[in-house]
């Protein structure tokens, strides 16, 4: 999925998307025998071929969410088949042994229900909200999938294609984005973390590198019950969705989860600037880039509140500062995407009229020591708590966003108990607590500073 | 408050493969079937009146911490006042720009301060506010609303600002044939009812803040009003708050919306003239029910089954059989006292006709034959798992209850919705479309060119034309014979004149003229330039009578090289044309015989200074089309007398519109001789030339 985006408009933060990766729950919480307002009620257990499962009933609505996780994402490929793990966004919509192509999706939608795919660094998510009366339609899909996916010359042909054509759009449309993309995949060294340090969407090369054998040897090993968890959340009934489960994956073959690519986190490893040209650019624009730990760190609470002080809302710091005086025509700041770890923070902006690359540069860097000064007091701290809490409570309400959010504290935070345990610890965070962390990781050393000249500039 | 991120590519791609049509091959297992619908577990809402008037719906929802609170008053578009509509919608836009003590900043950063939103639209009936908020900030929820609502303090510098984005808005609108469709089909639909009459830029215009401040004081009254509360709160708890917040505000019900029309018994055409225009934009349909009629079940299975979703009859009757339709869908819109049901199309102009009477033909089989069921199962099961989806959040409760509260539906209604449509059968689909799609009452919209779609439309049924500004039109004039232009290059200036182009007020590029007079020759010369998008030289022979002799055209447009050279001479124009179109560049061969004196689309400008101006007079003549190669009609117009201010001074114009190119360019032409172009602009575009003093011209030139 896309991180750069979020880089795009000043109007769409990143904030919703980082504050995933802040839902850290190292002491989980006990369940309350009582249902508690905001807490997420489930069970899970494991079936014999390996497939994980987490229940979570809530007949608020009439909706069911099936949502499958398989940790296949871009730092499990390879770096000559970057985009590999992107290509599954649109393949696992190619239909299967009783399946046609293309049905997928239009028996999803013609029960009234909507889908959704996407693949990061770290994970692959296919998600479908459906009629809770239609729960066996989706597992059904699900396995399907999992089981006979349709992976041969044709549809491979058909998802590089796609792949490619969004990665035109992307790289080929957007300003400033090859730039970013660029920027975070150098924070990473290559060989201590060949996963992080190359795009997760591929390069026009590496694309056209991916043949069917290759896809398939993929999908045989990431694709599996073993490297999956299944989530169901919303409105059905726990023993129903456990026959069902039975009935659709159990016979699927038992596989091992896949191997974690390994990434070895480098901090500090000395300043370093990177300059690049984009010719549809008509500002210059300036972003620094600091590497910081992965999403289960004790620091990461205070990182996504310092993201929200900085860079989220019209009372952000960075619009206040230097958008509201005309010094910057988009700024965006914070975690960036969700990793197992190391991550990353960004501060982003876009020279306004009459200001040069240098003095954007100074005033960023101005913002970042602002950030760890005692201008950032409890009046920052209580607007990015409530816009927090706000936005936790938020990814609560719908079927999909609980099943999402239970997910994520499976894979990111050590246990899905976590998604139960993360607001009280971001809410007890102090002042002291945010100007310590940004001292420890907002440092010269630990920064990548991008400078975008644009095409006047050449 | 911020959805889960979502992957927009993965959701490009879906459709993209979903566009894929599914290969015939016979599934050996079929999908599992659906299970029954349970009754819906939603608890029931608590109705309260407040001693004001005020009308209180409570859901009690102690599932996560959240509250949505809307307040409807019947200050719908509806109730516009005439001459002034967008009334409704305006105040809408300024209710949240300013309230109590809060400037327009104040009030969004106090909303964003606790993480929450606000919002306020007009409807057909009802102006609605929402507040989205954590339940702990309640009191503050209710508080801001009630300033919003009774204490707008409507700015007159964010009413302008709304104002200028309304009405580039609407003259968007009136270009596109959807929207200028949808709203003709609205006023011919509903006869003079209010439901029926639209903002234009003219009305939109007249509204003054005291217009706002008026029509706020007569309907926003505690009377008729609706305050909805979704969330972790309990009646008397929202009750406390809504006393404290609305307690206090006083005023009788307003005067509710005149009667409903009998509905029309002639079926008719409107037909809305866009000249040049290849494609036809259809709107099929009619006047419906009130908005808590039962129909509604029934109506909403016919439609899924008529015109709704991915594959339903009409896109697989227009769409696959006979590749008419790009798009073509179908919808039911409700209201309080009237809704409509429309089609709406897009088709080629030359299957207008046949489409329609495809869509008739559709209508009357679903008026005599029973829908088999495994479409009737289909269309049901795509209905009520549509409407489960729709209500998941507190803030989309909030929102489902306060329209079907509205529509003057029963309070059962959002959760008996379900089972009531799985029961609906094929005969109450039959009778549903017996009601609502006979052929009497229809009112058929198509909005395309009027000269190709006059005739064959007028076998279907009574046509009546108008121009896209509402002006009615004869058959003769959509036909309009073409005349040799009269016009006289003695009277064009010799020297060079200087236009700035500019974009929203930023200058992007420049276009210099000039005539020469040579031997027996007048010849115009034009360049433009347009960063680096654009560099286009023009030349443009005369002889000394005023005829086309040549024609040289070199540039780049967006990297790729252009070229025209063509010859008129000998009662033909000859020559090649290398121009970038949709697809990549790509050469035309010229050699057509022109008949009568033909004028080339690139001279146009060089001619308008050269005609007799005067107001209201009009030209149609042939024009050739040298990037397209096709002869085409097109009219110039001295429409209006306008004093224009450009960087070269301010000048007493001509406003001469040219018609019939995709686009309306209007020429203001000095109304002092020697006459000179100091200003032209391309309608609906942001782009616009300027007349720069002469001086200027060598510093600015690229």
């Amino acid at each position: 999925m896309n991180r750069f985006g979020t880089f795009q408009s000043p109007t769409r933060l990143g904030f919703g998307v980082a504050l995933l990766g802040v839902l850290a729950g190292l002491v989980p919480a006990p369940l309350p025998a009582q249902r508690v307002i905001g807490q997420i009620a489930f069970e899970q257990y494991t079936l014999a071929n390996g497939l994980s499962v987490i229940l979570a009933p809530d007949h608020t609505s009439q909706v069911v969410a099936v949502d499958v996780w398989y940790r296949a994402g871009s730092r499990d490929e390879t770096p000559a088949h970057a985009g590999m793990a992107r290509l599954f966004e649109s393949l696992m919509f190619s239909g299967s042994a009783n399946v046609p192509l293309g049905g997928h999706a239009a028996i999803v939608e013609n029960v009234g229900g909507r889908g959704e795919a996407g693949a990061d660094e770290d994970i692959a998510r296919y998600i479908q909200s459906l009629p809770s009366n239609r729960l066996n339609l989706g597992l059904w899909l699900e396995a399907e999938r999992m089981r006979s996916l349709a992976i041969n010359d044709t549809t491979v042909a058909q998802a590089r294609d796609n792949l490619l054509r969004e990665l035109q759009q992307k790289i080929g449309g957007e300003t400033y984005t090859a730039a970013v993309l660029d920027a975070v995949a150098a924070l990473y060294d290559s060989t201590a973390c060949p996963g992080y340090s190359h795009p997760p969407t591929g390069r026009v090369g590496t694309i056209a590198a991916i043949t069917t054998a290759d896809v398939l040897a993929f999908y045989h090993q990431r694709y599996t019950p073993g490297n999956a968890r299944l989530v169901i959340a919303g409105d059905f009934d726990p023993a129903d969705a456990r026959t069902l489960i039975t009935q659709y994956f159990a016979d699927l073959p038992a596989t091992g989860a896949a191997p974690m690519a390994t990434c070895t986190a480098t901090f500090s490893p000395g300043a370093k600037t990177l300059t690049t040209h984009d010719r549809r650019a008509t500002h210059a624009a300036v972003g620094l880039f600091y590497r910081i730990p992965g999403a289960n760190h004790a620091d990461m609470p205070a990182l996504q509140l310092l993201g929200a002080i900085l860079g989220q809302g019209r009372e952000g710091r960075l619009l206040q500062a230097l958008g509201s005086r005309g010094l910057t025509i988009a700024s965006q700041a914070g975690v960036l995407g969700e990793r197992a770890g190391p991550g990353a923070f960004g501060l982003f902006a876009a020279a306004g009229d009459g200001v040069a690359a240098d003095s954007l540069r100074a005033l960023l860097e101005a913002q970042v020591r602002w950030a760890t000064s005692d201008s950032l007091g409890e009046l920052e701290l209580t607007r990015a708590k409530n816009i927090y809490r706000a936005t936790a409570v938020s990814v609560r309400e719908r079927p999909e966003d609980i099943a999402e959010t239970l997910h994520h504290a499976a894979t990111f935070l050590g246990s899905a108990d976590a998604a139960n345990a993360d607001l009280a610890k971001t809410l007890a965070m102090t002042v002291a607590d945010l100007h310590r962390v940004a001292r420890v990781w907002f440092t010269p050393a630990n920064a990548l500073t991008l400078v975008v000249t644009p095409e006047a500039a050449r | 408050m911020k959805p889960l991120r979502r992957s927009p590519s993965a959701m490009l791609m879906l459709a993209s493969l979903t566009a894929t049509p599914l290969i015939a091959q016979q599934p050996a297992v079929e999908p599992p079937a659906p299970t029954a619908i349970q009754p819906s577990l939603l608890p029931v809402t608590q109705d309260a009146l407040l001693p004001n008037g005020v009308k209180l719906v409570v859901l009690s929802l102690p599932r996560q911490p959240v509250l949505a609170v809307t307040l409807s008053v019947p200050a719908g578009s509806a109730f516009d006042p005439e001459n002034h509509e967008g009334t409704a919608d305006l105040l809408a836009g300024l209710l949240t720009r300013g309230a109590g003590t809060r400037s327009a900043a104040a009030v969004a950063s106090a909303i964003e301060t606790v993480g929450g939103s606000l919002s306020a639209a007009a409807g057909p009936d009802a102006l609605t506010m929402q507040v989205d908020v954590l339940s702990d900030q309640a009191p503050f929820a209710f508080g801001l609303l009630a300033d919003a609502a009774l204490q707008p303090t409507l700015p007159a510098d964010e009413l302008e600002t709304l104002r200028a984005r309304s009405i580039a808005s609407l003259e968007s609108g009136l270009a596109d044939p959807a929207s200028l469709g949808g709203r003709v089909f609205l006023l011919g639909s509903y006869r003079g009812h209010p439901y029926g009459r639209q903002p234009t830029p003219g009305s939109v215009r007249a509204i003054t803040r005291a217009d706002l401040v008026s029509f706020h004081r007569a309907r926003f009254r505690p009377g008729g009003a609706l305050l909805v509360v979704v969330g972790n709160i309990t009646l008397p708890e929202a009750r406390r708050l809504a006393l404290a917040s609305f307690g206090r505000w006083k005023g009788l019900r307003p005067a509710p919306l005149p009667a409903v029309m009998p509905g029309a018994t002639t079926r008719r055409i409107l037909l809305v003239h866009q000249g040049g225009a290849q494609d036809a934009q259809l709107l099929i349909g009619t006047a419906t029910t009130a908005g808590a009629d039962s129909a509604y079940y029934a109506a909403a299975v016919l439609n899924r089954i008529l015109g709704e979703g991915r594959s339903h009859r009409l896109s697989r009757a227009l769409g696959r059989d006979h590749l008419w339709a790009t798009s073509v869908s179908s919808a039911f819109l409700r209201t309080a006292r009237l809704g409509v049901f429309r089609v709406t199309a897009q088709v080629p102009a030359e299957a207008a006709d046949s489409a329609i009477r495809e869509t008739l033909a559709q209508f009357a089989l679903l008026r005599t034959e029973l829908v088999p069921i495994k479409e009737l199962e289909r269309a049901r099961d795509a209905v009520t798992g549509t409407f489960a989806l729709r209500l998941q959040t507190a803030s989309q409760l909030a929102s489902a209850i306060t329209e079907a509260r509205l529509l003057g539906l029963p309070p059962a209604y959002l959760t008996g919705f379900r089972l009531k449509a799985t029961t609906i059968g094929a005969g109450q689909i039959r009778a549903q479309a017996r009601r609502t799609l006979g052929e009497d009452g229809l009112t058929i919209v198509v909005v395309g060119d009027a000269a190709r779609l006059y005739r064959p439309l007028a076998a279907i049924a009574p046509v009546q034309i108008y121009a896209s500004d509402g002006r009615s039109l004869t058959p003769e004039e959509i036909e309009p014979r073409s005349v040799a232009l009269a016009y006289d290059l003695g009277q064009l200036p010799l020297r060079p004149d200087s236009l700035v182009i500019v974009a929203q007020g930023q200058p992007i590029g420049m276009q210099i003229t000039q005539v020469r007079r040579g031997g027996d020759s007048v010849v115009y010369t034009e360049r433009s330039t347009i960063g680096n998008a654009l560099a286009q030289t023009t030349t443009v022979v005369f002889d000394s009578g005023g005829r086309m002799r040549r024609l040289n055209q070199v540039g780049r447009v967006r990297g790729q090289d252009t070229r025209i050279v063509l010859d008129y001479t000998g009662g033909k124009v000859k020559g090649t044309a290398l121009v970038v179109g949709r697809t990549g560049p790509h050469t035309l061969t010229v050699d057509t015989v022109v008949s009568g004196v033909l004028v080339d689309d690139n001279a146009v400008q060089a001619l308008v200074p050269a005609l007799p101006l005067a107001l209201n007079t009009r030209w149609t003549f042939d024009v050739f089309a040298s990037g397209e190669n096709l002869v085409r009609p097109m009219s110039l117009t001295v429409a209006d007398l306008v004093s224009v201010t450009v960087p070269a001074g301010t000048f007493e114009t001509f406003r001469v519109d040219l018609d019939g190119a995709p686009q309306r360019v209007s020429y203001f032409v000095t109304r002092q001789p020697p006459h000179r172009i100091v200003r032209l602009t391309i309608a609906n575009t942001p782009v616009e030339f300027l007349a720069v003093p002469a001086d200027s011209t060598a510093r600015s030139t690229p």
